[in-house]
C-alpha cells in the first residue's frame, strides 16, 4: 500500500498506542453518560473472516475499468439511490432495514493485527490484551441477564487469533459451540449427551459415580478443591437440563424455516442466532469462514455471497416478523476488504488480496436507521473520498446503541484505566444513523 | 494393604489403675483414633519421620504454630504424585506396581532421583520455565517460532546439564546475538514492549520476585538503567533480530532494590555489574525467587516466607537446582498426605498437608491421549504453512500453539508470565466437556484390556487412571452389585466414571 495511505490512516489514530494506565486508581473518574434509548438487547456480529470484497458486495463499481469490476453489475435496491452488487439480489429488497458503511479504514493489512483492531478498537503493542467488543457487551449486559446460556456465544469456531475476553477474564470468555451446524441434528458438544445416550442412562452413570467416589467421600467437605469440583458438576448437570440444551436444538424449527435460511453453515448459524436472540443472549458472533479469497476469488465470492444473501435477508425478515429487529443490533464486517485491482498474474490467477484502506461494513437493527449509506469511496473503491470510519467509531457506535458509554472506563477490578473504546476519530461515530427522535 | 501396628502403653502410675472404667475408655478411644487414622486409604498411620535439616526446620515451624502435620501419604499416592509433579505425566501401571512392591526402605528417595533428570522431567520443567519467561511466538510477545525453539532449547540445556543457577542467570542476562542462534538473547525479546523499563520489569519479576510497579521510582530507574544499553536490529533474514549492548559513556550509580547502589563505570556493561550484585551472597532476592518458582511449580502455591528463607540460604551455597528439587521432594512437606484432621488454614499454608489442586491442562490432555492410545495433534495456524506437533501437550514449547481442550483447561496464554495466568480451577464448562464430549466418549472405547476377567479389568482400569487397585468396597459395588444390575454393564461405564472423578483430575 502507498505510504500516504498508511499515514492518512495513522492520522485517524493519532500517535502510536500509549501504554495503558495500569495500577493505583486515579482520583475522580468521569461519570458514565446515560445514552438516550431505545437500546439494543442483543447483538449479532457477522464476522466475515478473511476479509470480504467490498466491490462484490456493498460497494459495486460497475463503471470502473474491467480490472476492477470484472464486468460485474450493480443492481438497484428498494431504496432509491442505493445500489448493491448483482450477487445480492435478495438483500437488495431489504435495503430499508440496513445501512451500508463504504469507508471503513485502518492501516493494517495483516489478519491478526487487523482482527485485533476491528474487534477491540485498539492497536496492538500496548502490552495488554484488550477485550473484544463481544466480551465488553457481555460484561455490561450481564447485570440484567440471568440465564444458564452463556452471555457471549460464538457459532461455531473461535477466531483464534487472540483471547477475545482479554483482561476481563474467564467469566466473559466466549462460549464456542463447535459442532456441525448444518447437520440435521446440531450437537453442541458438552451440553448434550454424547453418542446415543438417553438422559436416563446418564443419570444412571451419575448415581454409580457417586457410589464409587472414594476420594470425594474421604474429602468429606474438608477440601475446597473437591467441594468446588462437586459444585461445578452440579452446575454442569443443571446446564444439561436447562435452556442451554434446547436453544441450540435446531430440530425444533420446521424444515421450511431451516430451508428458508439455507442449509449452509452460515444459514443455519443465522437461524441459531435468532433463537439465541429470542432467549435474550446479549452477544452472538457468527464466524463466517472461507472469505479469504486470494485465489479463485470470483468463484468463491459468488458462492459465499449467495449463501450470505439468503441467510441475512431471511434473518432480517424473521426478526422483523417477530418484532425483534429494533432490539437486535446486527453488524457485518471483516477485518478488512480486498484489493480493488484484481490480480490475474500467477499465483493469484484471478484473486484479490487484503485491503484495509477502504472497505465496507453493514449495520442493521438495534436502533440504527436503515436505508442509508455512510461515506463515499472513490471510483474504484480504493480510497475514502469523504467521511472515513475508524474501527473505534464503528465499535463505539455499537456500544452506544446498546446503552453503553464507550468513553467510560473499564471497571475497577481490571486495574486498567482506559475507556472502553479509544476516543472517536475526527470524523466521529455513526451519529447520522442514530434514531432521530 | 499396609498393616498398622499400634503400640498402646498405659503408664503404670496412671490414675486409671484406680479406675478400670477409665482405662477401658482410654484404650477404646486410642484404638478408635488409630482405626480412624488407618481408615483413610490415602494415608499411612503416622506422619512422615524427619530425615533432613529441612525436615527439622519444618517440624519446629509446625510445632511453633501448634499444627499437627498430616500422616504420611500412602505409597500409591506418592508414586502418582511425584511422577506428575516432576514429570508431568501419570505413572504407568508397571511403574506403580514396581513402587508398591518394592521393599527398599529409601524407595521414595530413589523414586525422586529417577524421576528428576528423566526426559519427561526436562520437557515438563521447560514448560514451567516457558510459562514464566513467556515463550510464545505470536501476539502479544512475538518471539516467532524459530526463536521459541532456540530459547526453549537453551533452558533445556540448563536443566539437562544442571548448570548452576547463577551461571544460567548470567547466561540469560549477559546474552547478545541473534534470536535464532543465541537462544538466551530471547530473554530480552520475550516481553510485549521492547524497552529498558519492560526488560527491567521482567528481570525484577523473574530473578528478584519483585513487583516492578511497586518499587520506589529511584529503584525503577536504577533497574531500567541497567538495561538501557540494549538495542535491537534486524537482518535480512525474515524475523531475525540481533540484540546487542551499547555501554554508556559516563560513570553511573544506580539504585538497586536492596537499598545499595550499583556502580557502573563508563564503557562497562551494566548488566555484568548487575549480575555480580544479583548472585552475591548478600543479595536477599535472587535465591529466594528461584526457590519460590520451584516451590510454586511443585505445590501449586508459594512457599511460606520461613520456608523460602531456609531453602534460599541452602540454595545459595552452590545454586544446584536439582539438589533443591530433591531436597523439596524428599522432605516431610512433600511426603505428607493430602488429607488431614487439622483444619486450620496455617496447616495448608505451611505445607503440613499436601495441597490438592486440579492437574495442569497439558497433563490432563497427555494423560487422556496415553490412556486412550490416541495422540492429540496440535497445529500452529501461524506461521503459514501450518505446523503439526504430534508429541504431547507438555512438550509444546510455543505458548501460541494450543487447542480448544487446552484452552478449556486453562493453558496459560504466556502474555504475562505470572502463576495465575494458568487457570487451574475446575469449571462447569470443563465438567460439561468431560461428561459429554463425543471425542472423549469414542476415545474411551480404545482402552486395551488384554485377556482380563471382570475383576481384573476393574483393577486394571483403576491402575491406569488412579494408579491404585480398587478397594474392596469399590469391587463390591462393581463386581458384586445389587440385584438387577449387571456387572458387565457397570464395568463398561467405569472408564467414563474414572475420567470424570475428582481423584483422577486432581493432584494429590
Amino acid at each position: 500500500m502507498k505510504r500516504r495511505d498508511f499515514l492518512k490512516a495513522c492520522a485517524l489514530f493519532g500517535a502510536f498506542a500509549p501504554l495503558p494506565q495500569v495500577g493505583a486508581a486515579e482520583s475522580a473518574a468521569p461519570a458514565r453518560k446515560t445514552i438516550p434509548g431505545p437500546h439494543a438487547r442483543s447483538v449479532i456480529e457477522m464476522w466475515i473472516w478473511g476479509g470480504p470484497s467490498q466491490l462484490e458486495s456493498w460497494d459495486p463499481k460497475p463503471d470502473a475499468p474491467q480490472i476492477y469490476s470484472n464486468g460485474l453489475k450493480a443492481i438497484p435496491t428498494n431504496v432509491p439511490g442505493i445500489f448493491v452488487s448483482e450477487w445480492m439480489p435478495l438483500l437488495a429488497k431489504h435495503a430499508d432495514k440496513y445501512s451500508i458503511i463504504r469507508t471503513m479504514t485502518h492501516p493494517y493489512f495483516g489478519h491478526e493485527t487487523a482482527s485485533y483492531l476491528m474487534q477491540t478498537g485498539r492497536q496492538p503493542g500496548s502490552g495488554v490484551v484488550f477485550p473484544a467488543i463481544g466480551a465488553i457487551v457481555a460484561m455490561e449486559k450481564s447485570k440484567d441477564y440471568k440465564s444458564d446460556i452463556p452471555p457471549y456465544v460464538i457459532l461455531t469456531v473461535p477466531k483464534g487469533r487472540f483471547a477475545e475476553e482479554g483482561f476481563l477474564g474467564e467469566k466473559y470468555k466466549p462460549f464456542v459451540t463447535g459442532g456441525n451446524i448444518s447437520a440435521q441434528r446440531f450437537v453442541v458438544d458438552g451440553i448434550m449427551p454424547p453418542g446415543n445416550l438417553t438422559p436416563e442412562q446418564f443419570q444412571e452413570r451419575f448415581v454409580l459415580a457417586e457410589k464409587l467416589d472414594t476420594f470425594g467421600h474421604t474429602a468429606a467437605g474438608r477440601v475446597p478443591a473437591v467441594s468446588a469440583f462437586n459444585a461445578a458438576g452440579a452446575d454442569a448437570r443443571a446446564l444439561m437440563r436447562g435452556k442451554a440444551a434446547t436453544v441450540f436444538d435446531l430440530t425444533k424449527e420446521s424444515d421450511e424455516m431451516r430451508n428458508r435460511y439455507g442449509r449452509t453453515e452460515f444459514g443455519q448459524a443465522c437461524l441459531c442466532a435468532r433463537r439465541l436472540v429470542e432467549a435474550g443472549v446479549p452477544y452472538i458472533t457468527i464466524n463466517a469462514r472461507g472469505w479469504d479469497s486470494h485465489k479463485r476469488h470470483f468463484d468463491t465470492m459468488k458462492r459465499k455471497t449467495a449463501e450470505m444473501d439468503q441467510a441475512v435477508s431471511t434473518l432480517l425478515d424473521d426478526l422483523t416478523e417477530r418484532k425483534l429487529l429494533d432490539t437486535t443490533l446486527i453488524w457485518w464486517s471483516g477485518e478488512f476488504g480486498r484489493t480493488p485491482k484484481a490480480q490475474w498474474d500467477p499465483p493469484w490467477n484471478g484473486g484479490r488480496n487484503h485491503y484495509a484502506t477502504c472497505f465496507s461494513a453493514m449495520v442493521a437493527g438495534g436502533g440504527f436507521q436503515g436505508g442509508k449509506v455512510v461515506g463515499v469511496s472513490d471510483a474504484t473503491a480504493s480510497h475514502v473520498v469523504s467521511r472515513p470510519v475508524a474501527p473505534q467509531d464503528l465499535l463505539g457506535s455499537i456500544l452506544e446503541r446498546c446503552g453503553i458509554d464507550p468513553d467510560s472506563p473499564f471497571p475497577a477490578f481490571t486495574g486498567i484505566h482506559e475507556p472502553l473504546m479509544p476516543h472517536e476519530s475526527a470524523a466521529g461515530r455513526l451519529r447520522e444513523l442514530y434514531p432521530t427522535t | 494393604m499396609p498393616r498398622y501396628i499400634i503400640d498402646i502403653q498405659i503408664p503404670k502410675n496412671h490414675r486409671s489403675e484406680n479406675h478400670p472404667m477409665l482405662k477401658h475408655l482410654l484404650i477404646g478411644i486410642l484404638a478408635l483414633t488409630a482405626a480412624l487414622a488407618a481408615a483413610d486409604p490415602y494415608s499411612k498411620a503416622a506422619p512422615p519421620l524427619p530425615r533432613s535439616s529441612f525436615d527439622r526446620r519444618l517440624a519446629s515451624l509446625w510445632k511453633q504454630q501448634a499444627i499437627a502435620p498430616a500422616n504420611e501419604a500412602a505409597d500409591f499416592v506418592m508414586v502418582r504424585r511425584a511422577t506428575i509433579d516432576f514429570c508431568g505425566r501419570l505413572p504407568s501401571p508397571q511403574e506403580t506396581l514396581a513402587y508398591l512392591n518394592s521393599r527398599s526402605p529409601d524407595k521414595q528417595a530413589t523414586l525422586v532421583n529417577t524421576l528428576i533428570g528423566s526426559d519427561a522431567y526436562l520437557n515438563y520443567w521447560v514448560m514451567h520455565f516457558g510459562d514464566a519467561l513467556r515463550i510464545k511466538s505470536e501476539f502479544a510477545i512475538k518471539l516467532w517460532p524459530d526463536a521459541t525453539f532456540t530459547y526453549s532449547r537453551r533452558i533445556r540445556e540448563f536443566l539437562q546439564n544442571n548448570e548452576p543457577y547463577d551461571s544460567f542467570a548470567r547466561a540469560l542476562l549477559l546474552a547478545q546475538g541473534s534470536n535464532f542462534r543465541q537462544g538466551a538473547v530471547n530473554f530480552f525479546r520475550a516481553i510485549p514492549v521492547k524497552d529498558a523499563t519492560h526488560i527491567a520489569a521482567a528481570a525484577a519479576d523473574f530473578f528478584l520476585g519483585l513487583d516492578f510497579q511497586k518499587l520506589p521510582k529511584e529503584q525503577q530507574d536504577g533497574l531500567a538503567a541497567v538495561f538501557d544499553g540494549i538495542h535491537y536490529k534486524e537482518t535480512r533474514e525474515w524475523k531475525e533480530e540481533i540484540v546487542y549492548y551499547v555501554p554508556a559513556d559516563h560513570d553511573r550509580d544506580l539504585a538497586m532494590p536492596d537499598g545499595t547502589r550499583l556502580h557502573v563505570p563508563a564503557g562497562a556493561d551494566a548488566r555484568a555489574a548487575f549480575c555480580d550484585w544479583l548472585t552475591a551472597p548478600r543479595n536477599p532476592f535472587f535465591a529466594k525467587a528461584a526457590v519460590t518458582h520451584a516451590w510454586q511449580w511443585i505445590f501449586g502455591q508459594p512457599p511460606a516466607p520461613e520456608i523460602a528463607d531456609f531453602l534460599a540460604r541452602r540454595f545459595q551455597r552452590r545454586f544446584d537446582f536439582r539438589a533443591l528439587l530433591r531436597e523439596i521432594a524428599t522432605s516431610t512437606a512433600y511426603r505428607v498426605s493430602c488429607f488431614t484432621n487439622d483444619a486450620s488454614p496455617d496447616a495448608l499454608r505451611l505445607n503440613a498437608v499436601y495441597p490438592i489442586r486440579r492437574l495442569d491442562a497439558e497433563v490432563i490432555a497427555d494423560a487422556i491421549a496415553a490412556l486412550t492410545n490416541q495422540r492429540y495433534i496440535y497445529t500452529s495456524v501461524i506461521p503459514e504453512p501450518f505446523s503439526y506437533y504430534g508429541s504431547g501437550a507438555v512438550d509444546l514449547t510455543d505458548g501460541s500453539v494450543t487447542d480448544s481442550l487446552l484452552n478449556l483447561l486453562g493453558r496459560p496464554a504466556r502474555d504475562f508470565g505470572t502463576p495465575d495466568e494458568r487457570r487451574s480451577h475446575i469449571t462447569a464448562k470443563q465438567r460439561l466437556y468431560l461428561y459429554n464430549s463425543t471425542d472423549l466418549f469414542r476415545r474411551l472405547w480404545r482402552i486395551q484390556y488384554g485377556r482380563r476377567n471382570l475383576a481384573e479389568r476393574v483393577d486394571w482400569l483403576y491402575l491406569l487412571f488412579l494408579s491404585r487397585k480398587a478397594t474392596p468396597e469399590e469391587h463390591q459395588v462393581l463386581v458384586k452389585p445389587a440385584k438387577g444390575k449387571q456387572p458387565w454393564r457397570l464395568v463398561q461405564q467405569l472408564p467414563w466414571i474414572l475420567l470424570n472423578s475428582s481423584e483422577f483430575l486432581h493432584q494429590h
